[in-house]
């Protein structure tokens, strides 16, 4: 469960975050959607601690992250938007590293299934991941959360620099994971995507939640249409 | 864990090009510099053993001669050198290992490459101990300097931190690799360079805490290098820092701790040294060869009133052999007065060097490595105690000769080379442990602190950046 309750945050004199509140369940895949600089990455990152919030709490999994940090981090994995990997080691090399810090331990051969599912090709696993492309590298970035096994996603415009297979893809894996009664927050521009992927759907504005729908209960059209008149504004 | 992380730091700096030559460039340094010691001490120890063992050999063979010429022919009398020396020559370049010893006068000691042969001097420098001293810091700083600045520079700090790695892990992972590279590259060398240059005689106490000392040296770099890699936001500010540190620790602290200790306590010119050990002699010594000097006649008075006797010629011993003795039982005092109150001096100019220390783990080090080589002050003045031991006992013995020997006015008593070689041989054993630590514990202890406080830096740095 992720949960965020009155949540303000300011930079300087400008209010990002404005008393949010945001709840995702298990089983539930959030997609939140809103303008460039609407403070979707702010959010991500006050639940990954690496800012603070003004004011309000925020939960993992009913863990209290500002009281329990390296707790609350057990159960969550993350994938930045812009994934950045140690160009010196391989691919998989890159995944023993981070999943043996967060205390997971896999087989060689587990962990290439991990890449393979997640979409890099075979030859690009023992690779440096200096060649690497920023979709091979957000595709490593998908894998090291999957072996995470966590119970809490936060992606942060994961699919940014995916093709469209690889996009298609990770979408069933998250249908997977959405199957396994994982939360899932995910941060995106691509309403389509988010229809089609997310079961619930909110709009950032202002600092706020100002609209939030269920996917299955929304057309397409009507909410592209709502969205960009929000966006518009 | 921590071996997990240590393990990807190492991948990391193998397959860094850079890093992989640096690494190799200063080891092959080590290595030529342990060679080029060891040719020039080894050229320098014959020399000293075929000039002492002639030197013995000429005062031996030198023939029918009174006992007095004799002992003014002199023997040179040289510094061994320990298997330490072998790491660093300390200020043997300097201070000299050969002392003439003759009567009447405390020599000091001779051939100094500095002035002798400036060229082997300056080979005498490209030390293994400048290696470890001044070129390690500089790897390990250029290994350091990114160490944790890079993670976030690169981004890859922001998923570390998601994967809920402890920070006190992390930070000793990161560490625990630097340590092995430094432990891999000194500790092989210099276990090796001890097998073949060593022969046996290198593995002491002396040489483990030398080790030791290296690696202490080492460790205060990688601790303060990864903490200031921390704590910076930039690994441009960073190397900034570090090297402003290293240049300031190594260089600009030491010369300016030279200058106040010369200011305070300003060393005597050796001349000035000299010439005011001659002007007490003169007013309250014996002058021998000065026959018509007021302590000489007031001596020469004084005896023949204690034997109640009109001339010297009527004594029951040979007076010339009796007032030299006489003069250099006198002058002796005057002479060890004079050095007592110069070593006192070096003792409160190396003092200054021992404060400054807490600002310069360098000076600390440099100090230690010359005297766990003992090729440090206080081995020095050691050889020249031992020299002058044996000067007394070599003029006494002359001397005492002398004395039983008929006297015969405006002639002289001729001996032959049986008393000469009859003079037992000039046996030195370089000073042990109890020597060093009697002088080195409080700057030991400051070297120990500063390694302990680097790692407290170390470790308040990974709280600071807490996950
Ligand atoms: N560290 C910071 N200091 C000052 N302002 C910041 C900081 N981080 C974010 N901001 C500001 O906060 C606002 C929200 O930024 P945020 O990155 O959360 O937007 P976003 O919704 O993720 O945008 P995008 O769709 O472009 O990723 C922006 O106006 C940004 O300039
Ligand atoms: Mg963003």
């Amino acid at each position: 469960m992720i949960e965020a309750k009155n949540i303000t945050k300011k930079f300087g004199s400008k209010t990002v975050l404005n008393d949010l509140n945001i709840k995702v369940n298990p089983g539930e895949i959030f997609c939140l959607l809103g303008a460039n600089g609407a403070g979707k990455t702010t959010l991500i990152n006050i639940f990954l601690n690496f800012i603070y919030a003004d004011s309000g709490k925020a939960y993992i999994n009913n863990i209290d992250i500002e009281k329990h940090p390296s707790d609350s981090k057990k159960h969550l994995a993350y994938i930045p938007e812009n994934l950045m990997l140690y160009p010196y080691l391989t691919g998989i090399e890159n995944l023993k590293y981070f999943t043996n810090l967060a205390g997971k331990k896999y087989t060689k051969e587990e962990l290439e299934l991990f890449l393979s599912e997640a979409g890099l090709q075979k030859n690009y696993i023992h690779k440096r991941v200096s060649v690497f492309s920023k979709g091979m590298r957000q595709k490593v970035g998908i894998a090291i959360a999957l072996a995470k096994n966590a119970k809490v996603l936060l992606l942060d415009e994961p699919t940014s620099g995916l093709d469209l297979k690889s996009a298609k893809e990770f979408a069933d894996i998250l249908n997977k994971l959405k199957n396994k009664d994982v939360a899932v927050l995910m941060t995106t521009h691509d309403l389509f995507r988010a229809k089609e992927t997310g079961t619930d759907i909110g709009i950032l504005k202002n600092g706020k939640l100002i609209d939030t729908f269920v996917s299955e209960e929304i057309n397409y059209d009507i909410l592209e249409k709502l969205y960009i008149n929000h966006i518009k504004i | 864990m921590l071996w997990l992380i240590a393990q990807k730091e190492l991948k990391e700096i193998i397959r860094q090009g850079v890093l992989k030559i640096l690494i190799l460039t200063v080891l092959v340094l080590l290595l030529v510099s342990l060679v080029i010691s060891f040719s020039y001490n080894r050229y320098i120890d014959s020399l000293h053993i075929k000039s002492e063992k002639e030197s013995r050999e000429l005062w031996d063979k030198q023939g029918d001669k009174n006992q007095h010429s004799a002992a003014h022919y002199g023997l040179y009398l040289l510094k061994p050198k320990s298997p330490q020396a072998l790491w660093d020559n300390g200020l043997d370049r300097y201070t000299g290992a050969a002392i003439f010893i003759e009567p009447h006068v405390r020599n000091n000691t001779m051939f100094k490459a500095v002035q002798d042969s400036p060229m082997l001097a300056k080979w005498g420098e490209f030390t293994p101990s400048f290696i470890m001293l001044y070129i390690l810091p500089l790897l390990i700083l250029w290994i350091t300097f990114n160490i944790i600045s890079r993670e976030k520079e690169q981004g890859t700090y922001r998923l570390l931190k998601s994967q809920g790695v402890s920070s006190l892990k992390w930070i000793a992972g990161k560490a625990s690799a630097v340590w092995i590279i430094t432990i891999l590259l000194i500790v092989p060398v210099f276990l090796t360079a001890g097998i073949i240059f060593g022969k046996g005689a290198f593995f002491t106490v002396e040489s483990f805490l030398l080790l030791l000392t290296y690696l202490l040296y080492a460790g205060i770099y990688i601790h303060i290098g990864i903490a200031v890699s921390a704590l910076t936001k930039k690994s441009e500010i960073s190397i900034i820092f570090l090297v402003g540190f290293w240049v300031l620790t190594t260089w600009v602290i030491p010369k300016i701790t030279s200058s106040i200790t010369q200011n305070i306590y300003p060393s005597p010119l050796e001349s000035e040294f000299k010439k005011n050990i001659r002007d007490e002699i003169y007013k309250n010594g014996i002058l021998r060869h000065d026959i018509n000097h007021k302590n000489t006649i007031a001596f020469t008075k004084k005896v023949l009133k204690e034997y109640n006797v009109n001339d010297v010629s009527e004594l029951p011993f040979n007076f010339n052999g009796y007032i030299l003795q006489a003069a250099e039982d006198t002058n002796n005092i005057i002479f060890d007065k004079h050095y007592a109150e110069l070593h006192k001096l070096y003792k409160k100019q190396t003092n200054v060097y021992t404060v400054s220390g807490l600002f310069s783990p360098f000076i600390l080090a440099r100090q230690i490595s010359m005297g766990l080589c003992k090729t440090d002050l206080w081995s020095h003045i050691n050889f020249t105690k031992a020299t002058d031991e044996y000067r007394k006992l070599f003029i006494k013995t002359i001397n005492e000769d002398l004395i039983k020997s008929p006297y015969k006015p405006n002639q002289r008593f001729i001996r032959s080379n049986d008393l000469w070689e009859s003079i037992p041989k000039f046996k030195y054993k370089l000073p042990g442990l109890k020597l060093f630590s009697e002088h080195y514990k409080y700057v030991y202890s400051i070297y120990l602190l500063w390694f302990v406080v680097s790692a407290g830096i170390l470790l308040f740095t990974s709280k600071k950046i807490k996950f």
